[in-house]
């Protein structure tokens, strides 16, 4: 479910956008496309790599009756910040201040959660710091852009179709040698009806 | 102030405010056998209320259902008690037979002395029936000094027990219900009318409840006389219907496994033809049941059989041959019907037992002699054929029986230990899956469901219990039905069959060759 990563990153720019509204409609997520304009001052959230961690499938939710969302794992992906700004002073501030924004989780300083809730699901990301250094990129002879590095942890969830909730759970028992039968029903399967507080009746 | 530690298991809630957040998560679960041995008794009783009780100890059935009789001897009234005697049993759930007509003994207490006062409070016995006659009860000072509070002292063969500090004087004051409780043993419930404060029974001075006081200053129930408000308890006249709605809420109730009626109903016939209707209906009980009738011959014990069991049914457990146990209270033999001892070996011997296996004697030694101790070979023959469990008497004395069959003569259904075994694995696993009804279908879950029943049946099989092998096959659901909210599991299971007919061969003689191998 792509649209999981997709909507973390989205997130993690509103988060960045609104602690540093200098970057308000500058953020790209992911590289932007040649033809875009440049301008100052610029955030650039690009993934580098993505790498998946399994766990025993977990339902999540079930967000229609015919489908539910099952948490299987984790992502864990390495993302750059790549910061432009017309002036190093001006990139230095931009920096201080996506920085803060990270160090100023309260309990777990360095680490940003995000709450998703645009998509049809609701998680949280986790979003971080992985060093506090801004590395300049260098540009001919000058340095327009600088970069830090994230580690981002986002839930890997997947929708499961045709996930309808079992209103009526029969129980065939069929005591015999006649293993492998196709049949389900009397008089070669004795067959139940369990209900929910555990009574049960013939099936009719 | 809100807590820093939250407790659910809701990922919503773990957006809304920074915290910490413990999330309890069932351990995978898994299939515990179910419990078979519980019966469900119905029957008449001394005293008792006519809901379904769990009983787990002979004193508590006998403090709330009585024993044999009123307590005086004489003619034996409690059907139940009767039922178990000389038997074990495990836990049960007992209903009593209470006729509609029974009527339940009360006498209202005034404040004054001279039975034209208010009355103010209701001493009832706490269940219909004759029984109420036997209990006394009186009114005395209270242990608190209290004037306005009472004590009331109830007794009941020969036992008292006191209820101390009652107060009802004013509106705001009803400390009956706290005090007395509504345990089912007690014998009696008492209700406030009006306010006020009872006279004490020594201080009485009406004509009638004089003579009605004792020594102690007991009077009886309904022993007092026109002056007051009372009512004589009764108990009435059972009727067919009034078995046959007593089995009827032992069978709707989740719990027993075998149940029957203690001795016989009124209407025999009646109460099998109900047994037919109840059947099918349930998936977790047997009925045991006989002809009613004590020292039939073969013939006529198979012609009612088959003319009450129109239906025949593996749920269904006809018994013959009725025994004789010695009543210990009065030292006599009595004759008891063969459906009890069945229910009380059942009750104590594992599922994938055989009632007739040999061990199983030590259940019936409280059996003295049966009224049919000279059946044949082919007497045997034609009970089992006809599908009736028959009580025998082994050569060494013992008693036991030696076929134990349900009514469903059909070939490969006909044993007992068979429809125990598989009623035992439909609930063990019911129980379980139950968990996932309301669930969501994923994958995951039908491989849960699909796993436990796979561990459950190799830990029988590895125990040499029950079964011998099996398979797990859910392959006839299809998108449909599970669109439709219908999941089906199919359980193969091969059950480790018994030695019921053990065959010895033997060639002995001069000239037979042994072949050593």
């Amino acid at each position: 479910m792509a649209i999981v990563r997709l909507e973390a990153l989205k997130q993690l720019s509103k988060a960045i956008t609104c602690a540093v509204p200098a970057l308000k409609d500058r953020i790209c997520v992911g590289q932007a496309p040649s033809s875009r304009e440049m301008r100052w001052p610029s955030l650039a959230i690009i993934p580098v790599r993505w790498r998946y961690f399994p766990d025993q499938a977990l339902e999540h939710s079930d967000p229609a009756p015919d489908r539910v969302i099952m948490n299987v794992g984790r992502h864990e992906s390495t993302i750059q910040l790549r910061l432009g700004a017309s002036t190093l002073f001006e990139r230095m501030e931009l920096e201080q201040e996506i920085s803060n924004l990270f160090l100023e989780t309260p309990l777990h300083p360095g680490v940003l959660l995000t709450d998703v809730t645009a998509c049809p699901l609701e998680f949280r990301a986790a979003w971080e710091l992985e060093e506090d250094e801004w590395r300049n990129e260098l540009a001919f002879d000058k340095a327009y852009f600088s970069i830090t590095q994230l580690t981002g942890i986002i839930p890997a969830l997947v929708t499961r179709l045709d996930a309808w909730t079992i209103d009526q759970l029969q129980l065939g028992v069929a005591l015999g040698d006649d293993f492998g039968s196709a049949t389900f029903g009397p008089p070669g399967v004795e067959v139940v009806l369990i209900a929910e507080d555990g009574t049960i009746t013939p099936s009719p | 102030m809100a807590q820093d530690v939250y407790f659910t298991s809701n990922p919503a809630e773990f957006t809304q405010v920074e915290g910490l957040y413990v999330v309890e998560k069932d351990p995978p679960g898994f299939i515990q056998g179910a419990d078979l041995g519980a019966t469900g008794i119905a029957g008449i009783c001394v005293r008792g209320p006519s809901t379904v009780q769990w009983i787990s100890s002979t004193a508590r059935f006998l403090e709330v259902y009585g024993g044999r009789d009123r307590g005086s001897g004489g003619a034996l009234v409690g059907e139940v008690w009767r039922s178990l005697l000389n038997k074990r049993f495990g836990s049960l759930y007992i209903r009593r037979v209470i006729a509609t007509d029974a009527d339940t003994g009360h006498v209202h207490v005034e404040e004054g002395v001279d039975g034209a006062g208010t009355e103010v409070l209701k001493v009832a016995a706490s269940s219909p029936g004759d029984w109420a006659a036997d209990v006394g009860w009186k009114v005395e000072d209270a242990s608190d000094g209290d004037a306005n509070h009472f004590n009331l002292v109830v007794r009941y063969l020969g036992e008292t027990v006191t209820y101390e500090n009652l107060n009802i004087k004013t509106a705001s004051d009803d400390n009956l219900a706290e005090v007395i409780g509504d345990d089912v043993a007690n014998w009696v419930t008492v209700t406030k009318l009006a306010d006020g404060r009872p006279a004490n029974n020594s201080t009485v001075t009406e004509t009638d409840f004089v003579a009605a006081r004792d020594a102690d200053d007991f009077v009886q129930i309904a022993a007092i006389g026109a002056a007051y408000t009372t009512n004589v308890g009764d108990d009435g006249t059972a009727v067919s219907a009034d078995y046959i709605s007593a089995i009827t809420d032992l069978a709707y109730t989740p719990g027993p496994y075998c149940c029957f009626v203690a001795g016989a109903s009124v209407d025999q016939n009646a109460l099998n033809g109900t047994l037919v209707t109840l059947a099918p209906l349930v998936a977790d009980k047997a009925f045991l049941t006989w002809s009613g009738t004590h020292g039939q011959v073969v013939a006529t014990e198979s012609a009612n059989k088959g003319t009450d069991i129109t239906t025949a049914s593996g749920r269904i457990w006809w018994c013959f041959n009725s025994a004789y146990t010695l009543d210990p209270e009065t030292g006599l033999e009595i004759q008891v019907p063969p459906h009890e001892w069945m229910a009380g070996i059942c009750s104590q011997t594992d599922v994938d037992v055989h009632p007739g296996d040999r061990a199983n004697a030590q259940y019936c030694a409280g059996i003295r002699r049966l009224a049919n101790e000279t059946l044949t070979r082919a007497d045997l023959v034609a009970l089992r054929a006809a599908g009736i469990s028959t009580l025998e008497k082994l050569p060494d004395g013992a008693f036991l029986f030696r076929s134990a069959v349900v009514t469903d003569t059909t070939t490969g259904k006909t044993e007992i230990a068979r429809r125990r075994s598989a009623d035992y694995l439909i609930l063990s696993a019911s129980d379980r899956l139950r968990y996932y009804v309301k669930s969501k279908n994923t994958l995951e879950n039908r491989a849960q469901m699909a796993g436990e029943l796979v561990a459950f049946s190799n830990a029988l099989k590895d125990a040499s219990r029950i079964i011998e092998d099996f398979a797990i096959d859910q392959s006839m659901n299809t998108d449909a039905s599970r669109g439709q909210g219908i999941e089906k599991i199919r359980w193969d299971v091969r059950l480790i069959g018994h030695m019921l007919h053990l065959i010895l061969e033997s060639t002995i003689g001069t000239t037979v060759t042994i072949e050593e191998s």
